[in-house]
């Protein structure tokens, strides 16, 4: 692991993965809400996660604003905060034409979804309630 | 109601549904720009409001909007942003949006946004309803000074160029002496409609309100904050403003930031920088920052501070390159040869341009300088913007030495009508140029008045203008002439009656 990938993992490290709190805000005490709204992130966020990549392989850096920014967007509304916070690094890089950073960072963002990823497959509504 | 939503991400799209299912509200989506667009278009009548995330493959949210603004100007829109959004927002206000909504979304935010845009059209639609362009006209007259200056001496050491985007609101700047300060102001007011009008009148009631009590930029701003940041109601706004308080005796310069882009600084040694001081807008926080800056300036230093309509013609690189080539001269040449290499007189405009240019004089002779004023704008004919450019050039007048107020109204507004009605050939939208020098010394004032027309036959204006005006400040001042297709007059000293 590179300087600067530790550098950012032990930042994220510090961020709460999963914000249960912030979840419970957005949907109160709706499981089938909480199950659908994961369903979609996991489809989703895989779907952005490999669209990124390609992008960042191609230094297609107007194509990573957008999807980091999406990925952001989703990873905000069920409580990801780690994955949000690692999309926005990467959106905020590829907005100053940063290719290297956004290169950098691939990897990082990359875990921090996937761990997520991980997490929501395996998450019960009842640990939130 | 019903509601599109324009989103390409689904999660924001399965949450706003769910929400606005439970209050009842018909909800149409979109996963991109265009399909909103075209949604839109096809449903125009029926769509009541729309949630808009500012990034969206095909067509971007603030691309969007600004169509939205164009063609359907009574739809209130609600921007979806996240985290590093906020450079976003501000454009986004700008441009007209309602509000703005912050993921995670929750049921109270949308409420509240969706009752905040709701409740922003009804003021626009009682402003239609008073038939929008002649409510503007009207508090254009009456209320808005859009550059006036008190009776400040250091006035040779501060120039601006304008240029407005449109009838009202907009940008404002404001210059007065608080102790051993020289305060001035850029703001930017959010908008362009009648609660713009009102805000910006209004914060130069409250900045006059305020006297000279403060010693540091940010506590001005914060007291002006505490204003705006309370109100609510019909002239809730939101307001950038660059705050420097210049100690010309001195040259300490205190300078503070509140959401206007960083000012550029040029030290007469060559060196330059960007200030990066930033803060919170004014009006939204109930505790907003301002970060502060004190900077030693010497003789020949120069300040160049600007409304955010310039970052929409000019990039950053461009304004440094164009500034230091031409900051070297004194600041009003500087000026000048800045709005002319860089064509900002005739760029196509987002929004309003307001350039403050500031110099630091010589310690030792400051006051042997003569005062002198110039000022150079685009006006155009149509009445709310003739009746700013004569308010503007009154109060400045005013603010250097006793004049005949009525006189420099009925002079000015004498020229500008001939102008229209001859020049413009009776168009009133047509851009008409006023440059005016002011000098103290020879207690003077001059103004050139130029229109699109190609020729001036000075005796046909003359015995055609209106009640004669023209003919009597030919003879009044003996100084009528036609310059390079401008026409110009000159009295001194100001006569009276």
């Amino acid at each position: 692991m590179s300087d600067f990938e530790k550098t950012q993992t032990a930042e994220l490290q510090a961020i709460e993965e999963w914000d249960h709190e912030q979840v419970l805000m957005v949907i109160g005490d709706d499981a089938e809400l909480f199950r659908e709204l994961l369903d979609i992130y996991c489809e989703d966020a895989a779907i952005e996660l490999d669209a990124m990549c390609a992008a960042v392989a191609s230094s297609a850096l107007d194509s990573v604003v957008q999807h980091a920014h999406t990925l952001k967007g989703a990873s905000a509304n069920v409580g990801g905060e780690r994955a949000r916070e690692a999309c926005w690094r990467m959106e905020s890089a590829a907005r100053e034409n940063d290719a290297a950073t956004c290169a950098a960072l691939l990897p990082i963002v990359k875990s921090e979804v996937e761990s997520f990823i991980r997490l929501a497959r395996a998450a019960d509504f009842n640990q939130f309630s | 109601m019903r509601i599109l939503i324009a989103d390409d991400e689904r999660t924001s799209r399965l949450i706003l549904r769910k929400f606005l299912d439970e209050m009842g509200h018909l909800v149409e989506e979109a996963d991109d720009g265009l399909t909103a667009l075209r949604q839109l278009r096809d449903q125009a009548d029926d769509i009541d409001l729309l949630i808009l995330d500012i990034m969206m493959p095909e067509m971007d949210g603030l691309t969007l909007l600004e169509i939205i603004r164009r063609r359907y100007p009574l739809l209130p829109v609600i921007m979806l942003t996240a985290k590093g959004d906020r450079s976003f927002v501000k454009r986004a206000l700008k441009l007209g949006a309602s509000d703005f909504l912050d993921k995670p979304i929750t049921r109270k935010d949308l409420q509240s946004a969706i009752r905040e845009a709701i409740g922003n059209v009804s003021q626009k639609t009682l402003s239609d309803s008073l038939q929008t362009s002649q409510a503007v006209r009207e508090v254009q007259s009456q209320l808005l000074e859009h550059a006036a200056c008190d009776k400040c001496e250091q006035m040779n050491y501060i120039d601006f160029w304008f240029r407005p985007f449109s009838d009202a609101g907009g940008d404002f700047f404001l210059c007065r002496k608080g102790g051993r300060f020289c305060q001035v102001l850029l703001a930017d007011v959010a908008g362009h409609d009648v609660k713009s009008s009102y805000a910006v009148a209004e914060l130069r009631g409250v900045l006059q309100g305020l006297g000279a009590h403060f010693e540091e930029p940010a506590e001005l701003l914060d007291a002006v904050n505490r204003v705006f940041a309370t109100r609510s109601g019909a002239v809730e706004k939101f307001i950038c403003a660059l705050c420097v308080f210049a100690d010309f005796k001195s040259g300490e310069w205190r300078i503070a930031n509140a959401g206007v882009p960083y000012p550029y600084i040029c030290r007469a040694d060559g060196a330059s920088h960007w200030l990066e001081i930033s803060g919170n807008m004014l009006g939204v926080l109930d505790e907003p920052q301002f970060e502060t800056a004190v900077l030693q300036m010497h003789e020949g230093d120069k300040l160049l501070a600007f409304s955010d309509g310039l970052e929409e013609v000019l990039s950053h690189e461009r304004i440094v390159a164009g500034w230091r080539k031409c900051a070297a001269d004194a600041l009003r040449p500087a000026m000048d040869s800045f709005v002319q290499a860089e064509k900002l007189d005739k760029a196509k405009l987002k929004d309003d341009i307001l350039l403050l240019g500031m110099e630091q004089p010589s310690i030792k002779t400051r006051d042997a300088e003569p005062a002198e004023l110039r000022i150079e704008f685009e006006t155009t004919g149509r009445e709310s913007d003739m009746n700013r450019a004569v308010a503007t050039l009154t109060s400045l007048a005013d603010a250097y030495f006793q004049t005949d107020l009525n006189y420099l109204t009925q002079a000015l507004t004498a020229l500008l009508d001939n102008a229209v009605k001859h020049g413009n050939g009776g168009r009133p939208r047509l851009p008409i140029k006023i440059s005016t020098t002011i000098k103290r010394d020879s207690n003077s004032i001059g103004f050139a008045v130029a229109d699109q027309g190609g020729g001036f036959d000075l005796d046909r204006a003359i015995a055609a203008s209106p009640e004669g005006s023209l003919a009597k400040l030919n003879a009044d001042t003996k100084s009528l002439t036609v310059h390079e297709n401008k026409v110009v007059v000159r009295f001194s000293p100001v006569p009276a009656g």
